[in-house]
């Protein structure tokens, strides 16, 4: 009875040393040094804490010997980790713990650190053990400074401090399952019309046996269903392809493996979602600046369109998700010379606005009617036109000045005529050869539509009609402007006849 | 008798007064239905100072003293391993806005998160041999992805001294070193009540 229970607790003691020899093996990575800025590694400390845990009996992977490995993963940085490369460093290494350090601040003169340390589990990801020490020079300020503290005596502290209650905690293992890691998921669009081909491309790297199942798990009317993935460019990447579902809505992709075998283990990952779009986008222009005035948009000199698209009913709870606009498309018609005068059509999201100033060079445009049309693309192919038809007008009209030569008597007839914007401000002045001012018409305020004024002339004070001249100034509602200097006076012969009756005030007709 | 209770009154109110003016810190802790908070992590805190490396330092002496205190902590890189693609852009870009409460969930349902800690770092500074450090931290829970605690702290080269220039700091790191485990570490551990055995 007792050489049996002698026999079990041999064997429990032999299991127990063959499983420490075998698992408790700690990885020490090399330590980020924020000091360094970004990407800054230390590799000495990390080395002397190696050695220093050897020492203490401790089995060490120093940095160095890790490196290759970190390598060969792409890891760029050596402090972001993933079960995928927990798994490797047990594969590789029989390790059962990763040592991950990141030093803040270290500094020789005067001597400084401050520095973390934590000892992560490979098998669950968890940190079983951890220690921050931070010195500076006012921790070595002894009594009247009478001794002078290095950065080697600084590091022997900071090592003694580290490691003195470093332990390191041993659970059983079973086993460890295998992992996944996925690098990248690509989708041909995001936003789909429905029936349209979903493809989904996921890239990923496993760490273990190679899973019995890889697909992905989509919910549509159909109902939930599996969609295996099938290898595509390497052997890193693979590719499944669906059919959009009707029902507009936004659906869920869920990654799923499966191992099979002894380990019975499926894991389902999300790992993005796609939209089912069919709602136009519901698109406003606005023409900025322009009045309507009967019926007609009316714009002066610049054509400012301001295109918007508002979320409709249906598709709101697209937008602000990124159900952008994928193309957009202007075309500018001019309806009085009937010809297409602009066509341009750009990838990629709205403008905010589109300026055309219209008395500028080669871009200039004769007043007039226009029809602008603007189509948008959103993400998932659904288009949207709108039309809008806009009034150009960019000069008032100008004054008609013409001089009546009679055999009696002169007279004068200024008339602006009827204009489709009406006019605010009128000023305008009649200079003989010599600047002596004849006339004179001033009206500015509530908008008029017409001006016609008649005067006669002193035949004795103006002798030579040809040498008249005048300016003006004439602003419409829509602020447009027209300075005329120096415009010379139409002279016609009178009719013969009784002169016709004279209006000794102007007379507005409307 | 009157007199009494309006005396006690007033020197309870001059008291409470007393207190709020040396507060250095303001905290607000919502209820939460969850009383077993033992799994967690801190992500790395958002950092609008100049001084680059202060909010990983955070992140680490935080997960680190945590785990002193009997917490499991999952490493922040693991966990954000669990990211889509998609979501780890976003969390790039704007880790405010990223960190949604959908996502907070699922964290939480496929690592068996109970929280997560994370913050903003609004001021770090270092003239001479002055520094200060202010900043705001919070604790979602994972089974909503609600906010439940949130303090903000503000600490300088003064604020552990003791007598003469004993405790007086003059470097940044050593002042997150001792908010983090003389005060931080306490308040957290009021909101985040493990029953595990420790």
């Amino acid at each position: 009875m007792i050489k049996k229970w002698l026999k079990i607790l041999f064997f429990t003691i032999f299991f127990i040393l063959i499983f420490k020899i075998a698992y408790t093996q700690i990885v020490i990575f090399p330590f980020e040094d924020l000091s360094k800025g970004d990407h800054g590694i230390n590799f000495e400390i990390p080395e002397e804490i190696a050695q220093k845990l050897s020492e203490e009996g401790f089995k060490v992977i120093p940095p160095k010997e890790v490196i290759p490995l970190l390598i060969k993963f792409r890891k760029v940085d050596f402090y972001n980790i993933n079960f995928t490369l927990l798994r490797e460093i047990y594969k590789n290494f029989n390790a059962q713990y990763i040592l991950l350090g990141s030093i803040g601040k270290l500094q020789k003169e005067p001597p400084a650190i401050s520095i973390i340390v934590k000892l992560i589990d490979v098998f669950t990801g968890k940190i079983t053990w951890g220690k921050s020490v931070s010195f500076s020079a006012e921790d070595f300020v002894s009594f009247l400074s009478l001794k002078k503290i290095d950065y080697s005596y600084m590091m022997e502290k900071v090592y003694k401090t580290l490691l003195a209650d470093f332990k390191e905690p041993f659970e059983s293992i079973s086993k460890i399952t295998p992992t996944i890691d996925i690098q990248e998921v690509v989708f041909n669009s995001r936003y789909l019309q429905p029936g349209k081909t979903v493809e989904c491309i996921v890239r990923m790297v496993f760490s273990g046996p190679k899973p019995s199942f890889i697909g992905v798990e989509i919910e549509d009317n159909i109902g939930k269903r599996l969609i295996p993935l099938n290898k595509y460019t390497n052997e890193r990447s693979y590719i499944a392809f669906w059919k959009a579902p009707e029902k507009e809505g936004r659906y869920p992709v869920v990654l799923v493996v499966t191992w099979g075998d002894k380990w019975k283990i499926t894991k389902r990952i999300f790992i993005g979602r796609y939209y089912v779009d069919n709602t136009p986008p519901n698109l406003n222009l606005v023409i900025r600046g322009a009045k309507k005035k009967k019926g007609k948009v009316l714009v002066k000199d610049v054509l400012e369109i301001i295109p918007k698209v508002i979320g409709s009913s249906i598709s709101k709870k697209f937008i602000g998700r990124g159900n952008g606009i994928a193309k957009w498309q202007i075309e500018i018609y001019s309806k009085n010379e009937n010809t297409l005068i602009l066509k341009e059509s750009y990838p990629g999201e709205l403008p905010k606005f589109l300026t055309w100033y219209t008395k500028g060079g080669m871009n200039t445009l004769s007043p007039g009617d226009y029809l602008i049309k603007f189509k948008v693309w959103d993400l998932a192919g659904n288009q949207n036109e709108v039309e809008k038809e806009v009034l150009l007008v960019t000069d008032p009209p100008t004054p008609q000045v013409i001089v009546y030569e009679g055999k009696e008597k002169d007279f004068m007839e200024i008339e602006i005529n009827k204009n489709f914007i009406p006019l605010v401000r009128v000023y305008l002045e009649i200079f003989s050869k010599d600047g002596e001012k004849i006339a004179e018409i001033k009206k500015e305020g509530k908008p008029f539509d017409r001006i016609k004024k008649e005067i006669i002339l002193d035949k004795k004070k103006i002798k030579n009609l040809n040498s008249l001249y005048y300016n003006a100034i004439i602003e419409d509602e829509l602020r447009n402007k027209k300075i005329l200097r120096r415009v010379s006076v139409i002279v016609k012969k009178a009719k013969e006849g009784p002169i016709r009756p004279t209006f000794k005030t102007w007379v507005d007709e409307f | 008798m009157n007199f009494k209770i309006i005396f006690k009154s007033s020197f309870i109110l001059v008291i409470f007064f007393l207190s709020s003016c040396f507060s250095k810190e303001i905290s607000v802790v919502i209820n939460s239905s969850h009383n077993n908070f033992c799994e967690g992590t801190v992500f790395t805190f958002i950092n609008n100072t100049k001084k680059f490396g202060i909010e990983f330092f955070i992140k680490d002496i935080l997960t680190v003293e945590l785990t002193k205190n009997g917490y499991i902590l999952k490493d922040p890189s693991i966990v954000k391993s669990f990211f889509t693609p998609e979501e780890r852009i976003r969390y790039f870009e704007n880790p405010e806005i990223a960190l949604s409460p959908e996502l907070i969930q699922r964290l939480g349902s496929i690592l068996g998160l109970k929280w997560i800690i994370g913050g903003k770092i609004l001021e770090a500074e270092k003239i001479g041999d002055y520094v200060k450090i202010e900043l705001l931290i919070w604790v979602k829970e994972t089974k909503e992805g609600r906010l439940i605690w949130y303090s903000y702290y503000e600490r300088d080269s003064d604020s552990y001294r003791t007598i003469l220039h004993f405790g007086k700091i003059s470097d940044l790191y050593s002042l997150v070193d001792k908010m983090v485990k003389k005060d931080i570490i306490k308040d957290l551990k009021k909101v985040l009540i493990c029953k595990r055995k420790l």
